[in-house]
């Protein structure tokens, strides 16, 4: 098997391109898994890590840009990013894997109890695919299709994730469950950004993104709209809770029942609101 | 595929195939067996090693992404003659180490989160291990021996 | 043999295999490398009951690196593995698959990854049967039968009085049925073995391994040669809790049969996933519960039906029957018991030992029916215990007496004691519920009604005053090893540097049976404590005859050998064991420890079953958050009658380790099945606790004096499973007012319970 290391973006695009039967690797924590057990190996691996271009945080007047190619626990320490996607990444499995796994990794391998995801759905980020001869802009929203489905090509590496300024200034947080302490794999997980009008309580802008709960990260709508504009009096956050239960479609898995998951996810979202009204 | 890196201190160069795992490269190449494996998944944190300091399970780590690291392993951390690490010290003093299957790993991790963190929290503790499982200890003696190692560490005697 | 001035054993020792361990030194089985180390890997059925009808092995055997192929009929003796009868499991299944997992064949390569290839590469034809998956479905009429025998493995009886008339005269009578699910043991060090032949006919193979004599008598009798051409010895052992016995048995005898064809070196080592479903499970069980009682809370009958689901083969289940049957009851003075203990054959992974061994099962069963008893008698939950306590001199379950070491009502105390002075937390009732729960269990130590409990030891002094222990009991994390040395050196007064103890080394000790049933300190340490005596002895013969006295005036101590009356009058004891040697006296001793032999009626399991029972009460208490069903263990402490703790720190360890794994069982762990097909068998879906999931257990020993353990030792690796899963199940109920009766309780279950009584 070859493996190509290379370390500029542009190489890294020609060679995607060109080599018939290659696979991306970022940390490698769920591929190197699947190529164990798989009987039909690529014939090389491209190795996004080295590239500079696609590692860090920066900060912009237009916004935020992540490189793809940004390890978990990078993300997870970093004080610029907002907190839902800060207390998404610093869930994901334990310091080892954070330390090797990568956002474009997560976001790209696309489970959907991914948690980063719901996060980047409530930031409204938007995801930079490129390939040798084109790029285009994808938001978050619409790029996964279902369980470990995306809109990319194969041809194409998600090289930024891009954060509008115009999300930056709300606050947000992150919370999951699963069925144990550490390294958890989610059950649920539920990633809140709002925005309140200035010098007041009331909620202007909203969004409520929920994972492991959909074939995709789904953004719970009928909620939102029932605590845009208002004041949230905890009779309201009750309400918009079992607007989120009744937003989402679980299913039973090895992981947890749907009626748990629909349970948990109102507490999960009292929780988070309560967090965030009390900042 | 040719790989260069230094593993405990020392230059290595070899030659493996590409896919291979560092675990395997440690073990089997290099014939460093403290790194154990437990699960293949990065599930248990047995083959736990540091790259650059930090911890990342080896079963999960392609032996190309050792290339220009540094890498220690368990055997790095034994000082000369023998002498024990205060962290492999205080896992000995404070019971610490039963079956001592996971003990590589979580003194490996225990190694990187002091470097980070010289006077951890117990939550802290709990965090930086979290990747390491133990089915012997029930892991209260060895959040013992983190404190007593932050404290040998720190040349506190309190 | 009273414990005045012991310098050793009471104290808590490094352990003497530690420095080995943290410096990642020590050699596991997987770590031995030899140039032409082969490697096997096993075909398995991922189906869960099926008739074998065509095994093709061309294409797996032009896979490069693989060597050969190993089939049933290359098992030149009997293709079977199991200590007990039935005898129902081979070591290869041959014509019949019957559980999910169940291995049929063995691929043998240059490298594993090879080996595995080649074993996806066998292609074979195994016709389905529906698979009797519950033990409903097992003991319908009309049932398909699993084995020729039917679908009951084993079944036996405990009658004590007259247990109808009890409930004659019964003021309350209650009535339940719990049930328990399957629990893995998630050793860290999966089972491994390797096999070498030493090319004197003999074959070695290292094991992880808890019961090497086992393996050797099934690797001789599968591989059709005399038990003396086997020799095992057990390689640093990377936890086992129970889990090893049969599968090890199972890969040594496939690795040795592969090493002796082939004239190679053979490893094994099960992957993760292997280990979860190929290798055995504890038995999950359903227990109908009834208790006949007086209004003051005296308990007066018990009557209860223990159904043991113990998947495809009998593997050790005859003796998990045994033992869920005789502690059933509970550590309590009751003068009509009946019970009936039966295991079911189903068509899922076996089952086998697993720390507890059946008793976890029960003592959910009989704790939590005793706080429904507490409840309907509005008395308080440790009083009604304390009331109904085992006393020094009353007949247990099984109407054996002890007159000494019987300390379940101090245990019970110490908790009162302590949860006197404890108060729960009340902040924020809106959000979670508090509770606090007891249970109070016992635990019989040594092999009891399983048979003969012999341990095999030798001490032998050098001439340079160290000295070397072995004996046929396995270290497996436990720290028996250390506990050995620490008796090896409190007898011949030695520092703990100057003793060693070897591996265990079928070759070199009488065989021991199983390291099993809490038996390591008490029948082993009494092997040990025999043998060094016996070296004392000729040591105080030669240094006698040094100082000129009696052999009443020495003693060992400190290395030394000095006279009682003047302790300035001292030799070393290298220069008595110099003496000693060229004056004749023997410096090594070959020591046998039989544990008394239980005698009992075998209808109605009446008769003295064991040497000791440890003793247990546990307290723990919880938070629950109502929103999320999470639960946290604010606190949680064990009391133990373990007789005299030999090594205080290992104590603890012990405790910790096994409340932790029965938090797990109560709590956590819950391995799910589709048709029989294990769904989650790796770490993050099967819930093992992780550090951030551990539960802040304290420890307090009531040392008894037991007087059948050497210094009045019992054991206490297994007692703490039943004591932590039981309480917590108490705690629950307390906490919510609900009554859980399945394990595990996860959070899930909690909260939609919570919900549902909404």
């Amino acid at each position: 098997m070859r493996y190509f290391q290379p370390e500029m973006l542009k190489d890294l695009l020609l060679i995607l391109d060109h080599e018939d039967n290659c696979m991306i690797i970022a940390g490698g924590t769920d591929l190197v898994i699947y190529l164990q057990d798989t009987v039909k190996k690529p014939d090389s691996l491209i190795d996004v890590t080295n590239v500079k271009d696609l590692i860090g945080i920066k900060k912009e007047k237009s916004g935020i840009t992540i490189g793809s190619a940004t390890t978990i626990s990078n993300i997870a320490a970093s004080n610029i990013l907002p907190e839902c996607l800060r207390n998404g990444a610093g869930s994901i499995g334990s310091p080892q894997i954070r330390n090797l796994a990568t956002i474009g990794g997560n976001i790209c391998n696309a489970s959907p109890c991914g948690d980063t995801l719901a996060p980047l759905l409530s930031l409204k980020a938007d995801f930079l695919l490129q390939s040798v001869n084109s790029e285009r802009l994808v938001p978050a929203d619409q790029f996964f299709i279902g369980p470990k489905k995306t809109v990319m090509q194969s041809n194409e590496i998600l090289s930024e994730i891009r954060i509008s300024s115009k999300y930056l200034d709300g606050i947000s947080d992150f919370k999951m469950i699963g069925q144990r302490n550490g390294q958890v794999i989610s059950q649920v997980n539920l990633a809140i950004w709002l925005k309140t009008v200035e010098s007041t309580n009331i909620i202007k802008e909203i969004r409520i993104s929920a994972g492991s709960v959909a074939p995709t990260p789904v953004r719970i709508t009928k909620a939102e709209e029932l605590l845009c504009n208002k004041v949230p009096t905890t009779e309201l956050i009750l309400e918009a809770a079992k607007l989120v239960q009744s937003g989402i479609c679980p299913i039973d898995d090895v992981r947890s029942t749907a009626v748990y998951r629909k349970d948990v996810i109102a507490g999960l979202f009292q929780d988070i609101m309560t967090h965030l009204l009390n900042n | 595929m040719l790989i260069e890196f230094i593993c405990n201190g020392q230059p290595i160069e070899v030659d493996v195939p590409a896919d291979m795992r560092a675990l395997d490269l440690i073990r089997d190449e290099l014939g460093l067996t403290g790194t154990k494996c437990g699960c293949s998944k990065g599930e248990c944190g047995a083959c736990t090693i540091l790259v650059n300091g930090l911890p990342e399970c080896s079963c999960l780590l392609l032996a190309p992404k050792l290339q220009g690291r540094k890498i220690t392993t368990i055997e790095g951390l034994e000082g000369p003659g023998r002498k024990l690490h205060p962290i492999q010290e205080a896992f000995l003093e404070e019971g610490a180490v039963q079956c001592g299957f996971c003990t590589p790993g979580m003194i490996l991790s225990t190694k990187a989160l002091l470097d980070r963190c010289p006077s951890p929290t117990v939550a802290e503790i709990e965090e930086g291990l979290s990747g390491n499982i133990c089915r012997c200890t029930g892991y209260t003696k060895i959040v013992k021996a983190v404190q007593s190692a932050a404290l040998k560490l720190n040349g506190t005697n309190l | 043999m009273k414990n005045k001035n012991l310098k050793q054993v009471g104290r808590s020792v490094l352990k003497v295999d530690g420095r080995e361990l943290v410096t990642g030194k020590a050699k596991f089985c997987s770590d031995f490398q030899f140039s032409d180390l082969l490697h096997g890997y096993a075909c398995r059925s991922n189906i869960a009951a099926g008739i074998i009808k065509k095994i093709e092995t061309t294409v797996a055997e032009n896979i490069p690196g693989v060597v050969a192929v190993i089939l049933p009929e290359d098992i030149l003796g009997n293709n079977i593995i199991g200590i007990l009868p039935p005898f129902d499991q081979p070591l290869l299944a041959d014509r019949e698959i019957r559980y999910a997992g169940e291995s049929y064949c063995l691929v043998i390569a240059t490298s594993q990854k090879a080996a595995k290839a080649g074993a996806r590469a066998i292609k074979a034809t195994i016709e389905p049967l529906s698979p009797i998956l519950t033990i409903d479905e097992a003991l319908a009429e009309g049932a398909r039968k699993i084995h020729p025998s039917g679908n009951i493995t084993a079944s036996k009886n405990l009658i004590k009085g007259n247990v109808e008339k009890a409930f004659s005269e019964a003021d309350v009578i209650i009535e339940d049925t719990f049930e328990t699910s399957n629990q893995e043991h998630a050793y860290m060090e999966t089972e491994t073995v390797c096999a070498i032949p030493t090319g004197d006919g003999r074959v070695t193979v290292h094991a992880s391994c808890q019961s090497p004599f086992h393996i050797r008598g099934h690797i001789a009798a599968n591989l059709n040669v005399p038990a003396a051409q086997v020799k095992v010895i057990q390689a640093y052992t990377g936890g086992s809790f129970g889990g090893k016995d049969d599968a090890a048995t199972e890969i040594g005898s496939l690795a040795a049969i592969a090493a002796l064809k082939l004239d190679h070196p053979v490893v094994i080592a099960n992957e993760r996933e292997e280990s979860i479903t190929g290798s055995s499970l504890r038995h999950a069980s359903r227990i109908n519960y009834r208790v006949a009682a007086k209004k003051d809370g005296t308990i007066i009958g018990k009557e209860i039906d223990i159904l043991l689901d113990g998947g495809a083969y009998a593997a050790e289940s005859p003796f998990v029957v045994m033992k869920a049957l005789i502690h059933s009851a509970g550590p309590y003075k009751i003068d009509h018991v009946k019970v009936k203990s039966t295991a079911i054959y189903t068509n899922k992974t076996y089952c086998g030992a697993f720390r507890g061994f059946g008793v976890p099962q029960v003592t959910f069963a009989c704790e939590s029916i005793m706080d429904e008893l507490a409840n309907k008698l509005k008395m308080d939950p440790l009083e009604i215990r304390k009331k109904n306590a085992l006393k020094p001199g009353d007949p247990n379950a099984t109407s054996q007496i002890f007159q000494k070491s019987v300390g379940i009502v101090e245990t019970i105390d110490k908790v009162a004691e302590v949860s006197d002075a404890y108060d729960l937390p009340t902040e924020d009732q809106d959000r979670y519920l508090y509770g606090t729960g007891f249970a109070s269990m016992y635990q019989g130590i040594s092999n009891g009604a399983e048979g003969i409990d012999v341990v095999g030891a030798s001490v032998q002094i050098m001439q340079d005053g160290s000295a070397l222990v072995s004996i046929g009991l396995t270290e497996l994390g436990q720290g028996s090893r250390t506990v050995f040395a620490q008796i090896a050196a409190e007898v011949l007064g030695l520092s703990m540097d100057k003793v060693m103890v070897k591996h265990v080394d079928t070759d070199s000790v009488h065989d021991s049976g199983p390291t099993v049933a809490s038996r390591s300190t008490t029948v082993g340490g009494m092997a040990v404590y025999k043998a060094a005596g016996e070296v004392k002895n000729s040591l105080l013969k030669m240094a006698a005859i040094m100082f000129k006295t009696e052999e009443e005036n020495i003693v060992l101590k400190d290395n030394f050998a000095q006279l009682i009356f003047d302790d300035k009058a001292k030799i070393p004891l290298n220069e008595v064991c110099v003496a000693a040697y060229w004056t004749g006296f023997p410096l090594m001793n070959l020591s046998f420890s039989k544990a008394p032999e239980s005698k009992y009626d075998q209808d109605t399991t009446q008769g003295n079953i064991y040497i000791a029972y440890n003793y247990g009460t546990h307290m723990m208490s919880v938070r629950i958050d109502k929103l999320t069903g999470e639960v946290k263990v604010l606190k949680h402490l064990a009391v133990h009658d373990a007789g005299k703790v030999v090594n205080p720190k290992a104590f603890e360890g012990q405790i910790e380790g096994a409340s932790l794994t029965g938090f797990g069982l109560a709590h956590l762990e819950k391995i799910q099945y589709k048709n029989g097909v294990i769904l989650n068998p790796n770490l993050a879906d099967y819930a093992v606790p992780t550090i951030k999931d551990r539960i802040p257990s304290e420890t307090i020993s009531v040392e008894t004096y037991n007087p059948t353990g050497p210094y009045g030792v019992k054991g206490i690796g297994e007692p703490p499973v039943s004591g932590a899963a039981a309480s917590f199940a108490n705690a629950v109920a307390k906490a919510t007012g609900i009554r859980f009766k399945k394990l595990p309780i996860t959070r899930q279950v909690i909260l939609e319970a919570i919900n549902r009584n909404k």
